[in-house]
């Protein structure tokens, strides 16, 4: 039930100079101030590519439509990216659709809270630290025949982004620069990046779009074979240096641990 | 999109290429874990990219630099250094294939794959090499085609 002024009278007591309400305010605004401030820490390289000015006004709004609701902070931008979306300059409100257009600033911004939530997520979220990931016996226990059919599970700390500017370049050059230096905003170009974590470390890596389709295909469940397949039509290798790709896709992305297990079909 | 028909046979040997490359990496991991010391996986500087030789066509940093006729940065023919046919094979740094970071490879023997770069890794240090002389205010032209 909420108090009335006279209830705020009666438990906080007032000062010369302020009434009960005002002095309850200045705690309601710092604690506001806090959400902003760990807003912002959750986004660093987005707040330093807007401006404060800037990323303060779109973290005021989205804290005004997503208030706070977890007992951890760290949900507190989760829903930050979508937020950017909803509220783009060129949404259609009618359709609540995008007009379509070229690749333009809000993909970017968009772009850009996506990865640094994800790799927000893969920091906090489960690892391997502990726990055993894809070993030499267990794949010394494939005989040809089954390689088609068996599935790998992917580590529960890799996720696939798609993305349409070259952010996991960008992203480093502004965490590797001084604050007040000003990284050239990059040229649309469509871009994949494996985000993982080894030894409580967040890793990205870039990724073609060949092996995103694959990686994206076995994270999703599918066998090898069907995996392999989602490239074989789309992408310009001949067979030979297909083969010679995947060799070294597959060899690189064992030693980065993108994969905990196989799986065997039954029977 | 290039609309290709994959035989049964030629899709096995895609299979079976993966899972070759699946027990490699794990030998070279059980390896690493094995020596006690943990290899740096990639041991790169990107500004080896603008130097030369280089290891793929439209890499020279200038004109002269590249192979065949060309008239300025980014239009040479081919890799200036000597080719080779596989990771850990390069004889100088820079000189390295793939692995994410093509011909920035900071050490002898640390390169990731093949030069001349397979066609994955080509458009990878092309997208690097215009980025990097973008930043640099370095004019570079075309590549020419595969």
């Amino acid at each position: 039930m909420p108090m009335t002024r006279h209830g705020l009278e009666q438990m906080v007591t007032r000062s010369e100079k302020l009434s009960a309400r005002a002095r309850l305010s200045i705690y309601a605004n710092a604690y506001y101030a806090r959400l902003l401030e760990c807003l912002g820490d959750s986004y660093p390289v987005l707040k330093r590519t807007l401006g404060e000015e800037a990323f303060n006004a779109f973290a005021f709004g989205y804290l005004q439509k997503y208030p706070s609701r977890s007992y951890t902070l760290g949900k507190l931008g989760e829903r930050f990216p979508e937020y950017l979306a909803e509220t783009r300059p060129d949404i259609d409100k009618a359709t609540s659709s995008v007009i379509q257009g070229t690749v333009s600033w809000p993909d970017f911004l968009i772009d850009l809270a996506r990865l640094e939530r994800t790799i927000a997520e893969v920091f906090d979220g489960p690892g391997i630290e502990k726990t055993a990931v894809l070993s030499t016996e267990q794949l010394g226990g494939i005989t040809p025949d089954k390689w088609m059919v068996v599935r790998l599970r992917t580590v529960p700390c890799l996720r696939l982004l798609a993305v349409q500017y070259p952010l996991n370049e960008y992203y480093s050059a502004v965490r590797q620069s001084p604050d007040e230096s000003t990284i050239p905003l990059p040229t649309p170009a469509e871009s994949h990046i494996a985000v993982t974590r080894r030894d409580y470390i967040v890793r990205r890596h870039d990724l073609s779009h060949s092996q995103y389709l694959i990686l994206n295909a076995l994270k999703e469940g599918r066998t090898l074979g069907d995996s392999i397949a989602s490239v074989t039509d789309c992408c310009d290798f001949t067979d030979e240096e297909l083969e010679s790709e995947l060799r070294q896709w597959f060899k690189n992305w064992i030693c980065q641990q993108f994969f905990d297990s196989i799986i065997l079909p039954s029977g | 999109m290039l609309e290709r028909s994959v035989s049964r046979r030629n899709f096995s040997k895609l299979t079976l290429a993966a899972a070759a490359g699946m027990v490699a990496g794990s030998s070279t991991a059980l390896a690493a874990e094995g020596s006690g010391t943990k290899k740096k996986e990639f041991p790169v500087d990107p500004a080896l990219l603008l130097q030369d030789p280089n290891v793929c066509r439209g890499l020279n940093s200038c004109k002269g630099k590249g192979k065949g006729e060309h008239a300025c940065a980014g239009q040479g023919a081919c890799a200036t250094v000597d080719a080779h046919s596989c990771n850990g094979t390069n004889q100088c740094k820079g000189q390295g294939g793939c692995g994410g970071y093509p011909g920035q490879n900071s050490c002898k023997e640390q390169g990731h794959c093949a030069v001349p770069l397979s066609k994955d890794s080509w458009a990878l240090a092309r997208k690097q090499f215009e980025h990097l002389m973008k930043d640099l205010d370095k004019k570079f032209g075309a590549a020419s085609a595969a």
